[in-house]
């Protein structure tokens, strides 16, 4: 114990010296600042430099998205613009398939072309397409019936005509694929 | 600085989301119209060769059926003059829609004094 406090007393006297303690204080504070500067300012710098590339990432991304909006706000604009003709759309290229539709405008256009609608009966062959028979009868105008028919909202393609002149009324016979476009 | 383009991006991105029924919107016209024209340009009228062969059948030639599709046809006609018939068979061949005509009968209503005929046509 008497060592301790001789070897205690030996350094505040060392330290009294002002002109060695500030020497010691410098080096200590080089020291520090050395272990924990320079070799802590290492990894430090390693992630600020790799953020510095994430910034620039986030940065880019961010004016993509700008970009993106601003030709969202057009796409609303020009949607809000045809927005009645999707409806005209929807007539031409129906999304689903209504049978009373289609018993609808076939008697329609029959009409218009001097005959009378007898019966059809239909079949969805694919997820696009639509087969319709139709049996009609009357003294009509056959040229006329097929242009209606194809000149008509929904796409119609005439795939036979059976056609038979009677002496009061003629009896026609027709398959026709109609496209729709089912949605999936 | 991080923070603040990650916070930027999120108010950014809830834009976006309040746009997500335009979106579907707009990709419902594009495929509808895609769609549209696909089956268009595929479509096949028949319109042009029924136009055809009723307008060349003449005044002479009486019409007592017909079957026709895209590929050609097949009919059966009267006519009181045998050629009549050769008319009507270069006219058809005439045109630039029908490929060749094949008489499938011919015979005379001797009590009538007229000839019934059956034919057929394939398209070009």
């Amino acid at each position: 114990m008497k060592k301790v406090n001789e070897f205690l007393n030996l350094i505040r006297r060392f330290l009294s010296n002002e002109s060695i303690s500030i020497k010691i204080y410098i080096v200590w504070g080089l020291i520090t600042l050395l272990v924990f500067g320079f070799m802590g300012f290492l990894p430090v710098s390693k992630i600020f430099i790799s953020n510095i590339g994430l910034l620039e990432d986030l940065y880019q991304n961010n004016l993509k998205l700008e970009k993106k909006i601003d030709e969202l706000k057009i796409a609303k604009e020009k949607v809000e613009l045809v927005g009645d003709d999707i409806n005209v759309l929807d007539k031409f290229l129906p999304d689903e398939f209504l049978a009373q539709n289609y018993l609808v405008d076939m008697s329609v256009i029959s009409g218009q072309s001097g005959y009378s609608l007898d019966s059809v009966s239909f079949s969805n062959e694919t997820a696009n397409e639509v087969i319709m028979s139709i049996r009609i009868s009357g003294k009509g105008d056959l040229k006329g019936l097929v242009s209606k028919l194809e000149e008509s909202k929904k796409l119609n393609e005439i795939q036979s005509i059976k056609y038979n002149v009677g002496s009061r009324e003629d009896s026609l016979d027709m398959t026709i694929k109609s496209f729709i476009m089912e949605n999936k | 600085m991080i923070q603040y383009q990650k916070e930027w991006q999120g108010r950014l991105v809830e834009e976006i989301e309040t746009y997500s029924d335009v979106e579907e919107k707009a990709k419902r016209i594009s495929d509808k119209t895609v769609a549209y024209k696909k089956f268009l340009s595929n479509r096949l009228l028949i319109s042009d060769k029924v136009d055809y062969v009723m307008d060349n059948l003449g005044s002479e030639i009486e019409l007592n059926s017909i079957d026709i599709n895209q590929q050609g046809f097949s009919m059966s006609i009267t006519g009181k003059d045998a050629i009549d018939f050769t008319n009507l068979i270069v006219r058809y061949l005439e045109g630039d829609l029908v490929s060749e005509i094949i008489i499938n009968s011919a015979s005379l209503d001797k009590s009538e004094d007229t000839y019934k005929v059956t034919l057929s046509g394939n398209f070009k």
